[in-house]
């Protein structure tokens, strides 16, 4: 049975397409066939992340209007053959986006795979309703500072009353992924704590990542954290998120300040 | 008349201790009815605090309690009107008197139950508002804006098991976080209307 999984936030910037990108290439990794459908018509960025802006032909938008059939639009990942990629369009705007459409293409999509993962635009417009209306389950990326968990707590708000499950009367399956967490910040109490954030959203925690030179330097090479540096603190965390997602009891490790960590990042400021 | 019975049936708390004013520059001395219908709206708890477009010393209205007449009044805060997408929380089937919350409201959520008391189970978080006709009650964390006496009750109460809020307001009275004495922000508190004055007391 194919899972839908929304990722999204509220707020912007913390990290929605790079967790896309990072746990759908380790639920890729672990097996299944995993499709990443990127919903932020007009602002797109998961092509970039993934390393294909240069294959994309057809996208989204064409796919809903008719001008392409879906497997004309999908684009295979060139390192995990059972990785796919849905590209939104850059030229169009949200409002190409209709309820009919999404409805079709994700039942499509559902066919074909065993997770669809759906990257949300930041907001709680039209663009971030679609791209959560058909979930099954929900990652709501949130960063340790107060307006992201705000943003957060008004997003969970929105996943329980106005999808397809909360309509029918059944509850979207929720999970928090803690991003940016930067262990000696935390350390000095400069940051909210895990149990602040915890305490205020109550949703399961899933993961924590640490803030890190990684993630950014494989944003950039155009590879997920988890294909790039797949043995990296980040990956780590993102590996064990996807295999909680797929309902394996993992215990959740809280990033802490290590020695070598802290070497490393020294060096290469110093280099 | 029957309408209006109709219309209580329905929505039990529709007129329920709200002020109302008569408008009567429709009917004339001579309308049939006319006598009966200030003591038929007394006899269904309608509280008529004014009447306009008429004379007190028509003969039809010797059976009336002519309402006094008021002036100056007091300015108060307006309420928001929250646009409420929650609104498959809100029970209809609930008995008037107090609406139950089973989860905590969410970041842009909010209720108005002017019938009665509210009483949420969970939190109510940072951005989410709860407006009563009654008293608040929150066996969670009260982080947002809590609005108890709505249909002016000065009576009435908010009760949290951590005070944390945003906003409290009684009866068209209220407080910011700011004005909140911090001994008792992040404690369990009550907050209750003594001479016009909205204060937090500790709840023991």
């Amino acid at each position: 049975m194919a899972k839908v999984l929304v990722v999204t936030s509220g707020k912007g910037g913390v990290g929605k397409t790079t967790s896309t990108a990072a746990l759908g290439a380790a639920l890729a990794k672990s097996g299944k066939k995993v499709v990443l459908v990127d919903f932020d018509v007009g602002l797109r960025n998961l092509d970039l992340v993934m390393g294909a802006e240069r294959r994309v032909v057809f996208d989204l938008v064409n796919v809903i209007q008719g001008d392409a059939k879906l497997p004309q639009a999908l684009i295979k990942d060139k390192r995990l053959d059972n990785l796919s990629l849905l590209p939104a369009s850059q030229t169009r705007d949200k409002d190409a986006l209709t309820s009919e459409g999404v409805a079709q293409v994700i039942k499509e999509l559902r066919e074909k795979f065993d997770w669809v993962v759906c990257d949300s635009p930041a907001g709680i417009e039209r663009g971030a309703q679609l791209a959560m209306y058909h979930a099954d389950h929900a990652v709501i990326v949130t960063n340790p500072e107060v307006s992201s968990v705000r943003d957060s707590d008004r997003i969970i708000g929105l996943l329980d009353s106005t999808t397809e499950k909360a309509k029918a009367g059944q509850k979207v399956e929720k999970h928090l992924l803690l991003t940016r967490y930067d262990p000696s910040r935390a350390a000095r109490g400069e940051m909210m704590s895990v149990d602040d954030v915890l305490e205020i959203l109550s949703v399961p925690l899933i993961g924590i990542v640490p803030e890190s030179q990684e993630v950014l330097k494989a944003s950039n090479v155009g590879a997920p954290v988890t294909i790039a540096e797949p043995e990296s603190a980040p990956s780590r965390a993102y590996f064990d998120a996807a295999r909680r997602l797929s309902g394996e009891k993992v215990e959740i490790a809280v990033p802490t300040e290590k020695k070598g960590f802290f070497d490393w990042l020294f060096k290469r400021g110093a280099a | 008349m029957a309408a209006l019975d109709v219309q209580i049936v329905r929505s039990a708390g529709f007129f329920s201790g709200k002020p109302v004013i008569l408008d009567l520059s429709l009917v004339t001395e001579e309308t049939a009815h006319l006598a009966e219908f200030g003591p038929a709206l007394k006899e269904r708890g309608i509280r008529v605090i004014g009447i306009e477009g008429a004379d007190p010393e028509w003969a039809v209205f010797s059976g009336w309690e002519w309402p006094e007449g008021f002036a100056g009044g007091r300015s108060s805060p307006a309420t928001p009107v929250p646009d409420d997408e929650h609104g498959d929380t809100a029970e209809p089937e609930t008995p008037p008197g107090s609406l139950i919350l089973e989860e905590g409201l969410r970041s842009g959520q909010s209720i108005v139950y002017a019938e009665g008391d509210v009483i949420v189970l969970g939190g109510i978080s940072s951005g989410a508002e709860v407006s009563a006709g009654g008293s608040i009650h929150v066996y969670g964390p009260l982080r947002g804006r809590a609005i108890a006496g709505i249909v002016g009750r000065p009576d009435a109460r908010i009760f949290a098991r951590v005070m944390e809020p945003e906003l409290l307001a009684i009866d068209g009275y209220y407080a910011i976080t700011e004005e909140l004495d911090p001994k008792i922000v992040g404690k369990p508190g009550q907050a209750v209307l003594v001479d016009d004055c909205l204060i937090i007391r500790p709840l023991t």
